[in-house]
């Protein structure tokens, strides 16, 4: 007579049960996890670009040898600056060929302009020698830039840009010299 | 008894060695689960660290506006929380303090005495002129988290013009001639200030004394090493080292450079015999 297969006692079941528990909670947390980062993952990279161009606008204006727009106490809905162009090394802006005393000169400066075009955030850069060249930032439904009054040298930086589902408004504020 | 197998057969795992490895391949395989969940976790994060960090930026920005009007006004951002409606979830906090900065080097002023009594010399330090400012930006989803941003704020603040004045020592006014008979000393004082107000005084300036002969002269006995006190003399030493006298007046006069300015004041002094 075959003997009957004689199977898992209850402790091997309750112990087997417990180690499968414990492998589907690890897996079922980190595949949670995952999926919450699936989803956030649009709004993240957009957090990234808005605070990139942010970043970019606050690095030129805290650089600005002249601030054009806007002017003092008024708010407008474009930046524009005039900068040295940091493409030049200080060492080429104080060339014995040019005006070695001004690191300064006209040809050594860009002007630099933030401005909403065709729904997208633009940052256009006119050079004197040769043609401006316009760089897309992010899609954008509203820029404006915020200067202080006088003592005040506070130039607040609002950024609207276009989320999944809402709008999402981000600023920075830069002092000036 | 013979250990050995016979042929063709398998003893199989005991059960310690079955619960070993299962415990063992478990710990494996849930410290892994763990690494790949916080690193998920963790980026996350990275997008309210990305926002804290410009926030930080902004707050500073702030804080430094201030300070390009009056330095004083900076320490009342001390413990203040700064507002930024767009960002409801973030909380941002500044702490200032005073920061005390040796001129010119730490190791040697710290072997000064703190205080001591004039001319005694002690530690330069300036007490007025940055601040130690850090923002915490903090917030709570998903798990509570900050970033903390520490920076020099400098005082910045632009004057038209300013002036000097000199004092006794006890800061009180010096009216007229100063007359001193041979050998004898007197202490002054100076202070800088602006808009002609005396209280709204320029702190942590370096001044500098001299003697300007005009039918006779003393000299500088002791300066302090900021140049606020002075302890004039009537009578000077000539090359050997001899104390001579060159009775007449003199002026005593106190200079101060200030963003590029210089203010100078001067008290006329009589050295008598």
């Amino acid at each position: 007579m075959r003997s009957r297969p004689q199977g898992l006692s209850l402790v091997e079941t309750i112990f087997s049960l417990f180690i499968c528990s414990l492998v589907l909670y690890a897996l079922s947390s980190a595949l949670s996890s995952a999926g919450q980062i699936q989803s956030n993952r649009p709004g993240m990279d957009q957090a990234s670009e808005t605070f990139h161009a942010l970043s970019l606008m606050a690095s030129d204006a805290a650089a600005e040898l002249q601030l054009i727009t806007p002017t003092l106490n008024s708010t407008s809905t474009s930046l524009v600056i005039d900068r040295v162009d940091p493409r030049k090394a200080f060492y080429d802006r104080v060339s014995p060929l040019g005006d070695e005393l001004n690191p300064y000169e006209n040809d050594e400066c860009i002007r630099v302009i933030y401005r909403i075009e065709n729904e997208y955030l633009q940052r256009e850069i006119i050079t004197p020698s040769e043609p401006s060249r316009k760089e897309r930032l992010i899609g954008s439904e509203e820029f404006k830039a915020i200067r202080s009054a006088k003592p005040g040298t506070l130039l607040t930086l609002e950024l609207t840009v276009r989320g999944q589902r809402v709008n999402k408004k981000s600023s920075v504020k830069v002092c000036l010299r | 008894m013979s250990s050995r197998r016979k042929p063709g057969t398998f003893r199989g795992m005991s059960l310690v060695e079955a619960v070993l490895s299962t415990f063992l391949l478990l710990t494996a395989l849930l410290l892994a689960v763990y690494v790949f969940d916080s690193s998920l976790k963790w980026e996350a994060s990275n997008e309210k660290r990305v926002i804290a960090a410009t926030l930080a930026e902004s707050a500073l920005a702030q804080i430094r506006e201030v300070g390009g009007r009056e330095f004083s006004e900076l320490l009342d951002y001390d413990g203040k929380d700064l507002a930024f409606p767009d960002y409801p979830g973030f909380k941002v906090t500044a702490s200032v303090e005073e920061a005390k900065l040796a001129t010119s080097c730490v190791a040697l002023e710290n072997q000064y005495p703190v205080t001591a009594t004039f001319p005694k010399p002690v530690g330069k330090f300036l007490n007025k002129s940055a601040t130690n400012t850090t923002v915490t930006v903090s917030w709570n989803d998903p798990t509570p988290d900050s970033v903390a941003v520490s920076e020099r704020i400098a005082s910045l603040r632009e004057i038209s013009d300013f002036d000097v004045k000199i004092t006794t020592q006890a800061g009180g006014p010096v009216n007229g001639v100063q007359t001193l008979t041979s050998g004898q000393t007197l202490n002054f004082k100076t202070k800088a200030y602006i808009d002609n107000d005396e209280s709204k005084l320029i702190e942590d300036l370096q001044f500098t004394w001299y003697v300007e002969p005009i039918t006779g002269f003393g000299s500088i006995a002791h300066v302090s090493r900021d140049g606020l006190l002075c302890q004039y003399i009537n009578s000077y030493k000539n090359y050997q080292g001899q104390v001579q006298y060159a009775y007449g007046h003199c002026n005593l006069t106190v200079q101060a450079t200030y963003q590029g300015r210089v203010a100078r004041a001067k008290v006329k002094i009589n050295n008598e015999k």
